[in-house]
């Protein structure tokens, strides 16, 4: 702390009730701060719900949209291609991002010493998850546009979506799961390989698993951010409402529909609905990963 | 040491004779699927396929294909009748892979009967199409699951050489090094792929032109004669709505995170954070429709003509919630980041909490501070459905509606990453080239943007 | 392997261990007996862990390391030996019990899973025969399914012993077992490797002095030099390094005047 501050610390002393009307305001200011966030909070997310479970019925999840300016129908088809849409993105990312979380951790250290070419190859991986990590999503969406539905002609379907979908996850995936396997303690990797294990069945039998939670946790942070994503999906998608036949059909995911709606028809309050189911899908994953969170914790501290 | 068991005792004849069995029907297939490729090689107007698709096949590629599956379903016999292990997890890979294939068939079949109509499908329509659905896989894909089961069964059987786990733990390095560089891979991929598009604009339109030109009139359906493409508008359009993000936001997220850090009881803690929390993944989509819905109806009451209700204001203040829990957390980490003995030297000395936040604590977190902006800032730069939705995407250059300077926000604009997503359905050429353009021109200014703010956080940790 | 079979199990030969440019252990020369057991005592950081990693070098896997000079175990150079049929023959046990997060019985499995062995019947006996060697079996054959993680400190010790004696080791070495055990589950385990060497060569690092008197045949002494690496004192007969030690050194450690 600088001399200055503390000079000045000694001339206010003097200044005690002063000192506390600041202080007390200085409080006030803060909480004001506080419950001004706090607030809007509930009232976006309470407003969408009130709003939304208007609309929401047996008939509005189980029809589909009839497409239209008055946007007739419902939203299942949506749903559905939503669905397809996270599994197909998890499969194609989370083999590759898990995979090379384990290198990273487990390979990479050892690697890096014996020869200059993996150490440079090592270091260009972990700058792209950085660079990755920070590319804004209409870029994955123009990235996706271009490779998978013009040059590969995968034209506009849930396989463009997905890989583009994967792409933007991918860092996600690879910072969370490392962080699992960090927690790993060192001794069981020894105590396997002292037992003549190889070091990739320690991986497998030992590590892997008890780094699950952490990496289940990632994943499911990642599905709360495929569900929230809009832009790169909106250019690599198309909007058929439609249920997609196959995974290089086209389709539309709830976020899309939202959007859709709003801007195209006048159906603002199946927006809303629309909108509603999202925000408890949102909110049910959170509170997945707080548990998942804490259970975590309590492994790692009651060992 | 543990005796290698080479020739497993009490095989039990029944396993044999399944052992066997595969193999003799593997090896049965493979001969089949040779002298059917042979066949067709020479005969190579069996098979006409459509060549629109990017790999367009013909009987040759066939026939090449099928010469491979077939040798390799030999090698699995071959391995199969030697109790080989690989052979056994490359027979169940096969049999796993086509069941999945069946069973994804059949869920998407069914779905698309129960969901995809316009009316509500009665609950016994749903049933029978579940138990067709049911019975059509069983049909199929029943006996391999049999397969699978009896393959798993009998793994204790099948020998497993050191030499081939050597093999394994060698390829797996290989592998994963492999994941590891896809992040990279796909950076390369991004710019090389947005880059080729984009260098059209670059070499038709200009730099110079796409830069500083303030008029934006792409003209595409007219004719690219009189287009314009300047970007200005899009780059004032987007300064000012993250300026004005910045300025509402800034202030409440910083004091949310003094309250965060030092203020609040631990109690409100648990509460406050995970619902500030829960602010960062609500969808970009559902802040737009707030704004559309909430937002511009309370904007249009301030009496001043041609206020819309959207426009820079109503982005500004949906962009400032959005870059909250940003900001609020990278703060309240690096305010909880001071040390202890900054905050207790001053409380020492007489002086009161508040104080001390304000003459210590803060100060002292002021680089750590500066990257939560600076990556709220990016945050709101990248920021795309919302911002089209509420900023009113008009294609002028924003001014004052009256002369009094502050109802520039009350006027409509368009954001760079607006620009994109409103036009790239239906661009082309060298529209479609400079909307490429924007894109890596906003790569840039992100990447840029958040190189700072993860030095200035290196330089604050590496300071502590 | 009788207990009248006695010969040098191992002869070391120059052994030296760097770290980098550090060099944690210098000019090691000795031999260690079969069926009996060997002690290495010392005050902290002058090596003994190094060392004893030296013998199914576990010193290997961190980077940067050099071994130089021989350990030889049967007449074979232990770097000439494939190094996963070394690590199955020459077992450890860690100074905190490192169970795996599995059940009883998969930790004991584990060892002989890893190296192929599948058939459920074999892997069941191979567990109680080393549960019953590691005097652990009455105790857990009811609740082989439970986690480890829930057996008592000297239990899950015990439990490592019979983990590495799964793969039928030759050697066992012990890197201070009972440092992290109350004193009578350490007393417990002391009387387990009495019954053990009857049938393995065990080398033990301790800092215990009373433990190594009581219950080890042989005891090596080390002591870190100027340089701070490593270097090995003396090394005799249990009895004789301490009632009657050769160097001068040796009896101020064992007086407690240092270390």
């Amino acid at each position: 702390m600088e001399a200055q501050s503390y000079i000045s610390l000694a001339k206010t002393k003097k200044n005690q009730k002063q000192n506390q009307t600041g202080q007390t305001l200085g409080y006030i200011l803060v909480w004001a701060c506080g419950f001004a966030a706090i607030a809007t909070v509930f009232w976006i997310i309470g407003y969408v719900l009130s709003q939304g479970f208007q609309v929401i019925n047996y008939e509005f999840l189980f029809t589909r949209p009839a497409g239209g300016v008055s946007g007739e129908g419902g939203i299942s088809t949506t749903i559905v291609s939503t669905v397809y849409l996270v599994v197909l993105t998890l499969v194609i990312v989370t083999p590759l991002g898990v995979g090379a979380a384990i290198y990273l951790v487990e390979y990479a250290g050892d690697a890096t010493k014996e020869s200059k070419l993996v150490a440079f190859l090592v270091q260009a991986a972990r700058t792209g998850v950085e660079v990755l990590a920070g590319v804004p999503s209409i870029v994955f969406g123009l990235f996706g546009f271009s490779l998978f539905v013009l040059y590969l002609k995968f034209g506009f379907s849930l396989l463009s979506a997905s890989l583009s979908g994967a792409a933007l996850v991918l860092p996600t995936i690879i910072r969370t799961s490392e962080e699992a396997l960090l927690t790993v303690p060192r001794a069981y990797r020894e105590g396997s390989l002292s037992l003549g294990a190889t070091r990739w069945h320690t991986i497998y039998s030992v590590v892997l698993p008890t780094a699950l939670p952490g990496i289940v946790t990632g994943i499911v942070l990642s599905v709360g951010r495929i569900i929230a994503e809009t832009a790169i999906f909106w250019v690599t998608l198309g909007g058929s409402f439609y249920l997609p036949q196959s995974i290089m059909h086209s389709g539309r995911s709830l976020a899309l529909h939202v959007y859709m709606l709003a801007s195209e028809t006048r159906a603002f309050d199946k927006a809303m609905g629309t909108a509603a189911i999202l925000i408890m899908t949102i909110v049910i994953l959170n509170l997945g990963i707080n548990l998942l969170s804490r259970r975590l914790t309590a492994r790692v501290s009651g060992k | 040491m543990i005796k290698r068991q080479n020739k497993v005792k009490n095989l039990p004849r029944v396993v044999n004779w399944l052992t066997k069995g595969l193999a003799l029907l593997l090896g049965l297939a493979s001969l089949a699927g040779f002298l059917s490729a042979v066949y067709l090689m020479i005969n190579p107007g069996l098979i006409t396929v459509a060549s629109d698709s990017l790999f367009a096949l013909n009987s040759i590629h066939y026939a090449i294909a099928m010469l491979l599956m077939a040798v390799l379903v030999g090698l699995i016999a071959r391995g199969l009748w030697g109790y080989r292990n690989w052979a056994r997890m490359a027979l169940l890979t096969g049999l796993v892979l086509f069941i999945l294939y069946y069973f994804i068939s059949i869920i998407f079949m069914i779905l698309s009967t129960i969901f995809a109509g316009l009316t509500v499908v009665p609950i016994s329509s749903i049933l029978r199409v579940v138990g067709m659905g049911l019975l059509f896989f069983l049909m199929n894909a029943g006996v391999p699951i049999l397969l699978v089961y009896l393959l798993l069964k009998i793994e204790q059987y099948f020998e497993e050489t050191a030499r081939q786990r050597e093999f394994v733990e060698k390829t797996v390095r290989y592998v994963l090094l492999g994941m590891a560089m896809s992040a990279i891979i796909i950076v390369i991929l991004i710019f090389v792929f947005t880059m080729t598009e984009a260098w059209d604009s670059i070499q038709t339109i200009g730099l110079d032109t796409m830069l500083l030109g303030t008029i934006w009139r792409p003209g595409s359906i007219i004719g690219t004669e009189n287009a314009q493409f300047g970007l200005i508008p899009m780059v004032v359009g987007t300064i000012l709505s993250t300026l004005g993000a910045i300025m509402i936001g800034v202030p409440l997220s910083i004091g949310t995170a003094i309250l965060l850090a030092e203020v609040a009881p631990p109690a409100v803690r648990e509460v406050f954070r995970p619902a500030v929390e829960l602010l960062a993944g609500i969808p970009s989509v559902v802040y737009g429709l707030f704004g559309m819905v909430v937002l511009a109806p309370l904007i249009r009451n301030i009496d001043v003509p041609r206020n819309t209700g959207f426009g820079l204001l109503n982005a500004s203040i949906i962009l400032a919630v959005m870059i909250i829990p940003t900001v609020t957390s990278i703060a309240e980490d690096a305010i909880r980041a001071v040390p202890r003995e900054y905050k207790e030297g001053s409380l020492a000395l007489g002086g009161t909490h508040w104080q001390t936040i304000t003459r210590a604590i803060l100060p002292a977190a002021r680089s750590g501070i500066l990257a939560a902006i600076i990556l709220g800032i990016g945050r709101a730069l990248g920021e795309t459905m919302a911002m089209i939705m509420v900023i009113g995407n008009s294609i002028a250059l924003p001014k004052p509606l009256t002369g009094n300077p502050l109802t520039l926000f009350l006027n409509t604009a368009r954001t760079l990453t607006g620009n994109i997503a409103v036009e790239i359905n239906y661009a082309a050429g060298a529209h479609r080239s400079a909307l490429f353009f924007t894109g890596v021109l906003l790569f840039l200014m992100i990447l840029f943007v958040n190189s700072i703010a993860r030095f200035l956080i290196h330089s604050s940790e590496r300071r502590q | 392997m009788t207990s009248e079979n006695h010969f040098d199990k191992f002869k070391i030969d120059k052994l030296e261990v760097f770290y980098g440019d550090f060099r944690a252990i210098k000019n090691v020369k000795m031999t260690i007996r079969s069926n009996a057991i060997t002690s290495i005592i010392g005050p902290s950081g002058c090596g003994k862990s190094t060392f004893l990693r030296a013998f199914n070098r576990m010193n290997d896997l961190i980077p940067n390391t050099v071994t130089n000079g021989q350990v030889i175990k049967d007449d074979v150079d232990i770097q000439k030996l494939d190094v996963v049929e070394l690590r199955k023959c020459v077992g450890m046990i860690f100074q905190r019990p490192n169970p795996f997060p599995k059940s009883i019985f998969d930790n004991v499995a584990y060892g002989p899973r890893a190296h192929g062995l599948k058939s459920q019947a074999q892997l069941e006996e191979i567990v109680e025969r080393s549960l019953r060697q590691a005097v652990l079996w009455e105790e857990v054959k009811d609740v082989l399914q439970r986690s480890a993680l829930s057996l008592s400190g000297g239990q899950q010790q015990r439990l490592c012993i019979a983990r590495a004696l799964a793969v039928e080791p030759d050697v066992l070495l012990m890197d201070e077992p009972a440092s992290a055990l109350d004193p009578i589950a350490s007393l417990k385990i002391e009387e387990l490797l009495q019954e053990l060497k009857r049938a393995f060569t065990i080398i033990i690092v301790t800092h215990n002095m009373q433990q190594a008197a009581r219950a080890s045949d042989f005891t090596a002494f080390f002591n870190m030099d100027e340089d701070r690496a490593g270097y090995l004192v003396e090394y005799d007969e249990t009895i004789k390094v301490f009632t009657n030690p050769e160097k001068r050194l040796t009896e101020d450690y064992i007086s407690g005047r240092f270390g």
